[in-house]
């Protein structure tokens, strides 16, 4: 069981990759540096102003709608939120690239339209991981409502997903497969 | 059994299946070409000299020649930071040996790999930047993946993608003055919205489809990804024989779909009716009738003309038609973005940017810079721009709060000559 507590920083549907990193910041490839500005065209003064303090956003959710992470490939967009130690991405849905790149680099996600719906701005957040296993089951509680959600696995999470959670990334996993093929016997 | 379609064929024949994919199941795919930008190819470059064991592979599963890096995004660099990438990532390239493209050189990553042969029917390419499924013009199976998704193709010459839910789109029917591909896109995305694709594919067929030249497909294909598609596609036919004539770099399998290919859905679209399209911010698909965008008398401040989605000779050709020694409204930017090289060069030799430069253009080298605001042409807090790029998003082109009006060339050379949101045939 893995348990995290934090605020919610609540967003609408449609934050795309190009509010979670402005373009112009792209050339910046140090990620440290880059994470500063993580989600300051997407707005909300509450994260902005938690980002720039000496604690950050450490252990804070980001409960998003629809399409969450939409436009661009940039893999900046989850390598800041996770550089930024936020404790996953509630959303509704996920678009298809930002979902994949999160996974590949080990940022949690959580499908869960009901707890959007219901979860404020502000409100204390608890996500009790099942397994300990992040994309998997598991329990949002929201500890200034006093309401709980239970979620689902990421929808339509792969057998490659899953080998690339538990390899602890997309590299490991890659590294691993490539052993693999270079063993397997030639085809005659 | 029943016909195949396209994405079907070329998925069998690249995970090495007897039987067509199942949608959503996700499927281990040959890459026949892959490649990233100076925006996404740094963070391949990290995970890959963070893994030995990766770095060690470059070439072995995929032949270095099936890949590129292309510095288009930041070119030339417009602060130190892009410049340091830029040192770096051709200090890799060079001592890696993976074939490196830049904006002037070459041209604009989409643009580009079409143009010189390098991506073709049939093929599957994966590239780091999501408008990677521009190839679908061609008949390839292409789509964009993340960073550390291209750090694992380049390690292992496969990737990993879901199957996609199998559209039709069939169009039927002439096109009006003035439409081209990128109304025929930004309408279809207005009628099934940003998310109104996701997980599937978005194939283009119908009498209209098979008329549309290249470059109209490659603009549609490329947009696909803003309906959400994994991928647009385009089956191969005469257009596409006659456009990879003499590129093609090496050989390659041409695929259509069979007549008796079976689909999820079948949208049926009379593009008759269609006239040119104009779509308002902050979403592509706000798509309207610029007739109905002109009535609102919407003031503008600056076009572009360019990128990978509307920087063709085509586009050019349509702007140039318009302008005819006109020039742009006292209270308007240009910017003129030609694809690649080569395009920039048609435009000299047909005197178009003669007639750019005469109506107040800023004419630029292949760059990205201003259609994903990384640099100049940056909007001012209310400003807004008539672009023939490929997203409107808030603070897409500059300050939150500025506009981005999405619309085909001829509609940006118009609406730049009056000042305000117009139909080409205002000014023709």
């Amino acid at each position: 069981m893995v348990t995290d507590t934090g605020t919610a920083h609540c967003y609408g549907n449609n934050v795309n990759t190009d509010l979670i990193v402005f373009a112009g910041y792209l050339a910046i490839t140090d990620i440290r540096r880059l994470a500063r500005h993580a989600m300051e065209t997407a707005g909300n003064a509450d994260f902005l102003q938690k980002l720039q303090s000496p604690a950050g956003v450490a252990g804070d959710y980001i409960v998003a709608g629809d399409d969450f992470g939409s436009g661009s490939s940039r893999e900046h967009a989850p390598a800041v939120l996770l550089e930024n130690r936020v404790g996953a991405v509630i959303a509704k849905s996920f678009s298809r690239i930002f979902r994949r790149n999160a996974i590949n680099v080990g940022f949690p996600l959580i499908e869960c339209p009901e707890a959007v719906n219901s979860i404020k701005q502000g409100h204390e957040i608890e996500v009790v991981y099942d397994d300990g296993q992040r994309y998997g089951t598991g329990i949002i509680h929201n500890r200034t409502t006093g309401q709980s959600f239970h979620f689902q696995p990421l929808k339509g999470l792969s057998q490659l997903e899953k080998e690339i959670a538990a390899a602890g990334g997309g590299m490991q996993w890659a590294v691993k497969f490539a052993k693999q093929l270079e063993q397997a016997p030639k085809a005659p | 059994m029943a016909g195949l379609t396209i994405t079907e064929k070329i998925f069998m024949r690249a995970a090495g299946l007897e039987e067509p994919p199942v949608p959503g199941e996700e499927y281990l795919l040959k890459v026949d070409y892959a490649f990233g930008n100076d925006v996404t190819a740094p963070l391949a470059i990290s995970q890959l000299l963070k893994h030995p064991e990766a770095l060690k592979r470059l070439g072995r599963h995929l032949p270095l020649d099936r890949t590129a890096f292309f510095l288009d995004h930041f070119i030339p660099s417009p602060n130190l930071d892009a410049a340091e990438t830029e040192r770096m990532m051709r200090a890799f390239a060079r001592q890696y040996g993976i074939p490196l493209f830049t904006g002037a050189t070459h041209g604009i990553e989409h643009a580009y790999l079409p143009e010189a042969g390098l991506v073709l029917p049939g093929d599957v390419v994966a590239g780091a930047d999501s408008h990677t499924c521009t190839y679908g013009g061609v008949g390839a199976l292409s789509f964009g993946v993340g960073s550390t998704d291209l750090a694992m193709i380049l390690t292992t010459g496969m990737v990993g993608i879901k199957f996609p839910e199998q559209w039709l789109f069939s169009l039927e029917g002439a096109l009006q003055p003035w439409v081209d591909g990128k109304d025929l896109i930004l309408y279809t995305i207005g009628q099934i919205g940003v998310k109104g694709a996701a997980g599937k594919t978005m194939e283009f067929t119908g009498s209209a489809a098979e008329r549309l030249s290249m470059s109209c497909r490659l603009t549609m294909a490329n947009m696909a990804i803003e309906a959400g598609a994994t991928n647009g596609i385009f089956g191969a036919d005469n257009v596409t024989y006659q456009y990879c004539e003499g590129r093609a770099q090496r050989a390659f399998n041409p695929v259509s779909s069979d007549p008796d290919a079976a689909y999820a859905k079948t949208v049926s679209v009379d593009v008759s009716a269609i006239e040119p399209q104009v779509a308002f911010p902050f979403l592509p698909e706000n798509a309207r009738p610029v007739s109905e965008a002109a009535k609102q008398n919407i003031a503008i401040q600056q076009v572009v003309i360019g990128s990978c989605t509307g920087g063709r000779l085509e586009d050019f050709e349509a702007a140039a038609k318009v302008l005819e020694g006109r020039h742009l409204h006292p209270d308007v930017r240009g910017i003129a973005l030609p694809g690649t090289a080569t395009i920039y060069l048609q435009l000299q030799d047909r005197g178009i940017l003669r007639d750019l430069v005469k109506a107040g253009f800023n004419v630029s080298t292949p760059t990205c810079g201003p259609c994903l605001g990384a640099f100049y042409g940056l909007l001012a807090p209310g400003e807004r721009a008539v672009a023939t790029t490929n997203r409107n998003f808030n603070a897409r082109m500059g300050h939150t709060g500025s506009e981005v009006y999405l619309a085909n060339a001829a509609v940006a050379a118009a609406s730049g000559v009056l000042g305000r949101i117009a139909h080409p045939k205002e000014v023709v």
